[in-house]
């Protein structure tokens, strides 16, 4: 079949995008799981649609709500689907296999909705045995939420990533006893709001500059090693203590899933690990778009389908050369995105999301093209497990010099 | 060997008090130290290859912990009652091959393994690099069995259905006077009898592995080195075996043994107590252990520790061939005991580093610390500067089994009558075990022969597993098929090696009964990929219960006891 | 005193006082933020997410939430309610399962679409 637009991967991002894009092209959208919906499945607490709309849902509710909406338009959506292959032949060619056999699809235009991963225990060399007993907290949740079974009885946390979080809270609220969360770096990695009804109402202490360096049990779980951590993080020699639990969850923070955009050759951003796109999630391979958490790690799933949305209205748009021109950062970011801007297109309201390496107080970010400023805003606070949204305009601005600076300074 | 002189040496080097007595096959040393790498280096001194006796180190480790073996949680009968013609202890390599190879006479065999499943040692925690032999010694089993073995490697691997690579393996040399002295290798590999090692020049390494073009003046390509996966080759042995009628009986460990002083006459398990008439000793890190309950102790294992690293082959600066450093005079000196390791391109395409070699006295030890990793990688960059340590994905211990000489001690207990010793089985073991299984397998049969035992060929022997589907292999046309008449086959469950419902299934299902979270990880590889499980591990969880037809509570990781949920919410 | 606003993401930081005439509220970017502060100081309520057990094939559980808040305090009586709840066919998303939970006049809804 040939189809317009092919999105993959039928979480937040791409449903947002298949709805969208559908308005004006024929859309095929691949899901790898038997459901739709993708981790917002699995994410049964609340807070989702804060944003977009003024209400706070649950993930599966929030996901419901588009999965609606898409079954009113006309986008095929092929479910329990895992695309195989992908390459260019003229149109864009996916081999993708599933429960009827393995099937091909032709289309113009990609849109990447592949979401994120965890990162893993040798990710972040734990060391010791090899028990169980030591779960992703992705996966954590899943044994929880999706297939109603007790991962464990006594809990050590280590990261206080969202996910980590509000799974403290969860294995509490089922009965487990949660001993504590423990976190590497001195500030926490999660949402301030997170900390607050996911910790502190339930008396779960949150140790900062602390981390688990040790595993040990025969077979499951039985103790872990907590050291304390110097300013790099660096575990500091005799300091070490015992706590004994049976569980340990990591949530040790999300990486952007982009093998489909290696095999793309899709140009990746070591900052955020996603795409490098221009300001409609266009990457630098033509007709090829990233959004959502494959492109940069959102803490908002209301971004996550903004972005999606923007992937799938320009997708459908006839393609035309572009003229890329890069966002220069300077100052304290994290990253922001996107990282370039195509100049031939609509610049006006260019929404842009970005992060501070640090927290940072009094800060202001000014943006300038050819040294000549055209926007500022001032933040009170920046920090970097909060993601900070703004809409530049740059249609007034004379983009022909090709300099385009953001900059955070102190205020 | 002057006893004498030797114990004043070690006690000048060492300072150990050392009481050396010897007998007819042993030497045997007494005496006490707080520190365990010098009681190993003291045993080495008395090592001697030439004498045909074999060290017992009985230096006592002073401050050591009391480290008792990991036993099964489980104590039944199920075993209890029963007689063999033979019964092989330990499902490693050597276990198992020993085990399939024994399989072509009509035999009631037995195969008892502690774990929950085959390949839990150092023959599922290796490189998996089959070796040429050239770094070995002249006139040891190690050489004699590892040129024949690597040279059954095609025949094997076709018949049990596991990949197997020969892509070679090239040696660096750093300088013009290191490269002068590679020229022995020749003499050596002729002298070996180890076909395909010649000498190639800077410009050819370059281009074959661009990393090494910074320092290579040259290198020495080794064609006959070649690469298999070691706990899947352990896994097939396995399996064939069983399907050729052999029993396998994991969960199964051996306790202790009733004895005259000629023969073993009782073999007793948590599973219960049995009969064999020949009993083969493959028990890898507990070879001495399992000599031992035969009152047969005359040789030790020191249990030495390697930890491997697995890189991420996409990330940047990692090479693409098997490669290694030239041992210069000063790197041979740091280490005699490892081959200097190197590093390796698995089956799976995937780049290995390593090993190291620590000395340990706790045998089972396969926890990791970053000291080990530090030092592993640290050395391998010397060969490829360009590696990052963020490449690193992965990393696992295993603890090898030598004996003090440093070879294998495979052969016909001079003592007890039905019992059989391969032992000292370290690297290369995996690349020799297809020579040395079949030898064994004749000892064994002379041995229940000399009983008076008849021994008939098994008529329904079958060399070829069944192996299971591997979708990889599939055109997208045959997959198709197979999906229609399995849909299963098109449900990818693990999304990071693509495996689906259906290879998972036949994973559970397998010969051995192995059906555990890592034992599915083992044959299919699902979990293994980027997420380590993250994703697959609760759908994983989920289809072993479902097959099994058991509680999710009941499904474990590995070995009984790792358990991976404790029940359902709500009700705990 | 501080605390912290869980109305919404922005998480704002807000300084309460007690004072003669009520609670005076600074640092909400929001109403709701001074409204928070006020029950959090007086009758801190929270909204509760979480599944009940289902006897229906592919769905062992199913999620749940309270359709607005209920007071802090009957949290855990609230959990032991859903522990004993069992459902035992497929509805629509939005079913309300337990009404008028605890005496507060919430009530369970489901938050899965069974399909």
């Amino acid at each position: 079949m040939k189809y317009d637009i092919v999105v993959i991967g039928g979480g937040p991002a791409g449903l947002a995008a298949a709805i969208r894009a559908s308005k004006s092209a024929s859309v095929l959208l691949i899901e790898r799981e038997a459901r739709l919906g993708g981790i917002l499945k699995q994410c049964i607490h609340d807070g989702f649609g804060v944003v977009r709309f003024g209400e706070k849902l649950s993930g599966p509710e929030y996901a419901h709500r588009f999965i609606k909406e898409l079954r009113q338009t006309n986008v095929t959506v092929s479910t329990f689907s895992f695309v195989t292959n992908v390459c260019k032949d003229g149109c864009y060619k996916l081999t993708y296999v599933c429960r009827d056999g393995v099937r091909t699809a032709e289309c113009d235009k990609i849109i990447l909705a592949t979401g994120c991963r965890e990162r893993t225990r040798n990710g972040i060399f734990i060391q010791g045995d090899r028990c169980s007993g030591i779960y992703t907290a992705g996966s954590a949740q899943n044994l929880v939420n999706i297939m109603g079974v007790m991962p464990g009885r006594k809990a050590v946390i280590l990261g206080s990533g969202d996910i980590g979080l509000i799974m403290a809270r969860r294995l509490t609220l089922e009965g487990a006893q949660v001993i504590g969360v423990y976190e590497a770096k001195p500030t926490p990695s999660g949402l301030t709001r997170n900390i607050h009804q996911c910790l502190y109402d339930f008396n779960i202490p949150l140790h900062l500059s602390t981390t688990v360096t040790r595993v040990i049990g025969s077979n499951r779980l039985e103790q872990v090693e907590i050291s304390r951590v110097d300013d790099k993080m660096r575990p500091i020699a005799g300091t070490e203590s015992i706590v004994n639990c049976d569980t340990l969850v990591l949530a040790v923070g999300l990486i952007p899933e982009n093998e489909l955009a290696n095999d793309l050759s899709v140009r990746v951003d070591p900052k955020t690990k996603g795409a490098f796109v221009d300001q409609n999630c266009h990457t630098l391979t033509d007709n090829v778009y990233a959004c959502g958490n494959a492109l940069h790690v959102n803490d908002l799933v209301d971004y996550v389908s903004e972005s999606g949305e923007t992937a799938g209205e320009n997708a459908c748009k006839p393609t035309r050369e572009r003229k890329l021109v890069p966002v220069t950062t300077k100052g304290k970011f994290l990253y922001a995105v996107p990282q370039m801007l195509d100049v031939h297109s609509d610049v006006g309201g260019v929404i842009t999301y970005f992060r501070a390496s640090e927290e940072l107080s009094k800060q202001q970010l000014t943006v300038t093209v050819g040294g000549k400023e055209i926007f500022s805003k001032r933040f009170a606070k920046l920090i970097p497990p909060e993601m900070e949204r703004v809409v530049i305009d740059y249609s007034q601005a004379d983009l022909s010099s090709e300099q385009i600076v953001m900059e955070l300074k102190e205020w | 060997m002057n006893l004498a002189k030797t114990v004043k040496k070690v006690y000048k080097k060492y300072g150990i008090k050392v009481h050396a007595s010897e007998n007819d096959r042993s030497i045997i040393l007494v005496g006490e130290c707080g520190d365990w790498s010098k009681i190993v280096a003291a045993g080495k001194m008395f090592a001697d290859k030439n004498s045909g006796k074999h060290v017992v180190n009985d230096i006592s480790f002073i401050g050591g912990q009391e480290h008792s073996p990991i036993l099964p949680a489980v104590n039944d009968d199920k075993l209890d009652g029963t007689a063999w013609d033979v019964v092989v202890i330990g499902g490693g390599i050597s276990g198992c091959a020993v085990a399939r190879e024994l399989s072509k006479y009509d035999l009631k065999i037995l195969l008892c393994e502690k774990h929950s499943d085959v390949a839990h040692g150092a023959s599922g925690a290796n490189d998996g690099m089959v070796h040429a032999g050239i770094d070995l010694k002249h006139r040891c089993k190690k050489l004699y069995y590892v040129t024949r073995g690597n040279a059954m490697y095609e025949r094997v691997c076709a018949d049990l259905g596991v990949e197997f690579e020969r892509a070679g393996q090239y040696v660096i040399f750093t300088s013009k006077f290191i490269q002068l002295l590679g020229r022995s290798y020749l003499t050596r590999a002729k002298k070996h009898g180890i076909p395909g090692v010649k000498m190639i020049g800077k410009k050819e390494i370059c281009a074959i592995e661009p990393t090494v073009k910074d320092f290579a003046v040259g290198a020495m390509k080794i064609s006959t080195t070649g690469a298999v996966s070691p706990y899947k080759l352990t896994v097939a042995y396995a399996e064939n075996a069983v399907q050729n009628g052999v029993t396998v009986s994991l969960s199964t460990a051996v306790l202790s043994m009733e004895h005259t002083d000629t023969q073993i006459t009782s073999i007793i398990t948590n599973r219960g107590t049995f009969t064999a008439k020949c009993v083969i000793n493959c028990a890898g890190v507990f070879a001495d252990n399992v000599a031992e309950m035969a009152g047969d102790r005359y040789f030790s294992i020191h249990p030495r520790k390697g930890v491997d690293l697995l890189m991420d082959p996409k990330a940047n600066g990692v090479p693409s061939n098997a490669i290694s450093l030239s041992p210069t005079l000063k790197t041979l000196k740091e280490n005699k005991n490892t081959k200097g390791g190197g590093i390796v391109k698995t089956v799976d395409g995937n780049i290995l580093l390593g090993p190291n070699a620590r000395e340990t006295y706790l045998r089972e030890d396969t926890s990791t610390c970053s000291a080990d990793i530090d030092e592993v990688f640290a050395k391998q960059q010397r060969c490829c500067p360009s590696m990052q340590r963020s490449g690193v994905i992965a990393y696992f211990a295993g603890v090898r089994a030598p004996s003090y000489e440093e070879d294998f001690i495979i052969e016909h207990s001079a003592k007890v009558k039905n019992l059989i010793h391969v032992a000292g089985i370290q690297s290369p073991g995996l690349t020799a075990a297809p020579a040395f299984s079949v030898d064994v397998a004749e000892i064994a049969v002379e041995l229940l022969r000399s009983t008076g035992a008849e021994v008939k060929e098994n008529p329904n022997y079958n060399p070829k597993r069944i192996s299971p589907i591997n979708c990889k292999n599939l055109t997208d046309g045959q997959r198709d098929e197979l999906i229609k008449s399995n849909p299963d086959f098109g449900k990818i469950i693990c999304r990071c090696e693509q495996i689906s419902l259906g290879e998972i299934k036949q994973a559970i299902n397998n010969p051995l009964g192995v059906a555990t979270v890592d034992g599915v990880k083992r044959r299919v590889r699902a979990g293994m990929g980027r997420c380590q499980g993250g994703f697959c591990m609760p759908l994983v969880v989920k289809t072993i219960a479902d097959e099994l037809g058991v509680p999710y509570s009941d499904v474990n990781k590995g070995d009984i006891g790792s358990y991976v949920a404790v029940g359902n919410i709500k009700e705990i | 005193m501080e605390m912290v606003c869980i109305v919404c993401p922005n998480g704002c930081r807000l300084q309460v006082e007690k004072t003669s005439d009520g609670v005076n509220v600074r640092g909400a970017r929001c109403k709701r933020g001074e409204i928070f502060a006020v029950t959090e100081l007086t009758c801190p309520t929270r909204s509760v997410t979480s599944s009940v057990r289902t006897t229906v094939a592919d769905y062992p559980v199913v999620s749940v939430r309270t359709d607005g808040e209920i007071p802090k305090e009957k949290i855990s009586k609230f959990i032991r309610l859903l522990s004993e709840f069992t459902l035992d066919k497929k509805v629509p998303i939005g079913t309300i399962l337990i009404k008028d939970v605890c005496g507060t006049k919430i009530n369970v809804i489901t938050t899965t679409e069974m399909e």
